[in-house]
């Protein structure tokens, strides 16, 4: 196994209406490997992404590269693990396109120089030359799903977490995202109920219900037991339907 | 689903007078100050400043039709001037007529000024304008929010209304009609509300730091001097001067 890129170690959190939301996870992720997180809905899939770049918080519980995430190496962590959200329109919240991708540059103290080019040729590698000057409302979701994407790899990060990429997008435009996913060549996870995306992307899964990991294997397994799918509300992927 | 951006936000498809906004936003503040200081009797200037907006006007090919729409903002408030000085003032009548031409052609005019900086300048220049300004970083946060997301809440509310109007079998009265729009505008608030929390997860992530950070792409040329040189020595010329 290549160097663990993300372990996470007895997590617990409460939301402060002591609901729990998650319940001594633990798992482990080697660099450039893929992990889909699975799970119906209020698993606590999206609740776990937050705490992989310090949003929300929790006592050590989890490591990136190593180093558990403090106050004092937020900024870096943050760098480092690229959230893309659910909802483009939560991640897409300055009046133009250009400001969007450039907020995380500019936050985190790079290069005001080089930050314009970098806009660019990311615009351009989502296919999105040109989008520079438009108000995010007025795309349509596949290109917002993009720019969110662009948002966070300007950045450069070594790891890349999406909270259900392919959520309300047209065929065409879920292919064109999951294509342009399958080919970032970087540590991925995935939190999704779309079964199919995830068999597409993860080599890892971790099946969540009620807050607690319920299975954790590879995906080529987890993906392929009917029982414990249904048990779970999912269903296998399309392509392994007989 | 993009509802009703065609009808709220129709700048893009403007010409645009191709001026750094911060030029185009301190030449109308000095017109507007300009305007308020002159001399009620000076009917020669105001020619000559209602000249001078129209050949702006002419010159950034702003449509009729799109003046018009705004001129009708101002008739309430001509109205609730004319009321205010005729009803409740105790001057003279030709007194009356002159404070209502003092105060009708100096609202028209500046109006006409605001109306000009709007409909020349994309939102988000103005807004960028505003901030180069040193304008407060807060007026600055809430005005590129209110921008951002006034289009996403008034899809959301056309939604509600679509999902009301498929379920209202018969006409309703007016009281009926408010009883429903009362749980409406608060589930809106509620939705807005849990946005927030998205996005500031959303920022947080991206590593920001109380300050909305924006790039400055403005550069000032001889085009935005030379406007703003003719501009500055007609406002003394008529202001001052004659």
């Amino acid at each position: 196994m290549k160097k663990a890129a993300v372990q996470v170690t007895g997590l617990n959190f409460s939301y402060p209406d002591k609901t729990k939301a998650l319940e001594n996870i633990n798992f482990s992720l080697g660099e450039e490997e893929s992990l889909g997180i699975i799970g119906p809905n209020g698993a606590g899939k999206s609740t776990l992404l937050l705490h992989l770049n310090g949003v929300l918080k929790q006592d050590g519980g989890v490591q990136i590269f190593g180093e558990s995430i403090k106050k004092e190496n937020i900024r870096a962590i943050r760098r480092n693990v690229g959230v893309v959200f659910q909802d483009p329109n939560d991640q897409l919240f300055m009046p133009t396109v250009f400001d969007d991708v450039a907020f995380g540059p500019l936050n985190l103290g790079m290069d005001r120089d080089q930050i314009e080019e970098k806009v660019k040729s990311i615009l351009i590698e989502m296919g999105l030359p040109g989008y520079e000057e438009k108000n995010p409302s007025h795309l349509s979701l596949g290109e917002r799903k993009k720019v969110s994407l662009a948002t966070v790899l300007i950045l450069g990060p070594q790891i890349l977490v999406l909270d259900e990429p392919t959520a309300n997008l047209d065929p065409g435009s879920k292919k064109s995202f999951l294509n342009t996913l399958k080919n970032i060549q970087k540590t991925k996870i995935i939190a999704s109920h779309d079964m199919d995306s995830i068999f597409y992307l993860c080599s890892q899964i971790i099946l969540m219900n009620k807050g607690k990991i319920v299975a954790q294997g590879k995906a080529n397994h987890i993906l392929r037991d009917k029982n414990l799918l249904e048990a779970n509300n999912l269903e296998l992927p399309s392509q392994l339907r007989s | 689903m993009n509802l009703i951006h065609s009808k709220t936000d129709n700048h893009d498809s403007l010409t645009q007078l191709n001026l750094d906004p911060r030029i185009k936003i301190i030449s109308m503040t000095a017109f507007i100050l300009v305007i308020g200081l002159t001399p009620t009797t000076a009917y020669f200037k105001f020619l000559l400043y209602f000249c001078a907006i129209t050949a702006l006007f002419v010159w950034s090919r702003i449509h009729i039709k799109k003046l018009m729409s705004r001129l009708f903002f101002l008739i309430p408030l001509l109205a609730f001037l004319g009321i205010s000085v005729f009803v409740f003032g105790n001057q003279s009548t030709s007194e009356k007529i002159n404070i209502l031409w003092n105060l009708s052609v100096k609202s028209i005019l500046i109006f006409l000024c605001i109306a000009f900086l709007i409909l020349s300048t994309r939102f988000f220049h103005l807004i960028k304008g505003f901030e180069l300004l040193k304008t407060p970083a807060v007026v600055i946060s809430v005005l590129t929010f209110a921008y951002r997301y006034i289009f996403l809440f008034s899809d959301e509310a056309e939604r509600m209304r679509r999902a009301k109007k498929s379920r209202t079998f018969k006409k309703q009265k007016l009281i009926q009609e408010i009883k429903t729009l009362v749980p409406m505008v608060s589930h809106l608030f509620l939705r807005a509300f849990e946005r927030t929390e998205n996005i500031y997860a959303a920022m947080l992530s991206r590593g920001f730091d109380k300050k909305i950070e924006t790039l400055t792409l403005f550069k000032t040329n001889k085009k935005d001097w030379a406007f703003f040189s003719v501009f500055l020595i007609y406002l003394i010329s008529v202001g001052v001067v004659l």
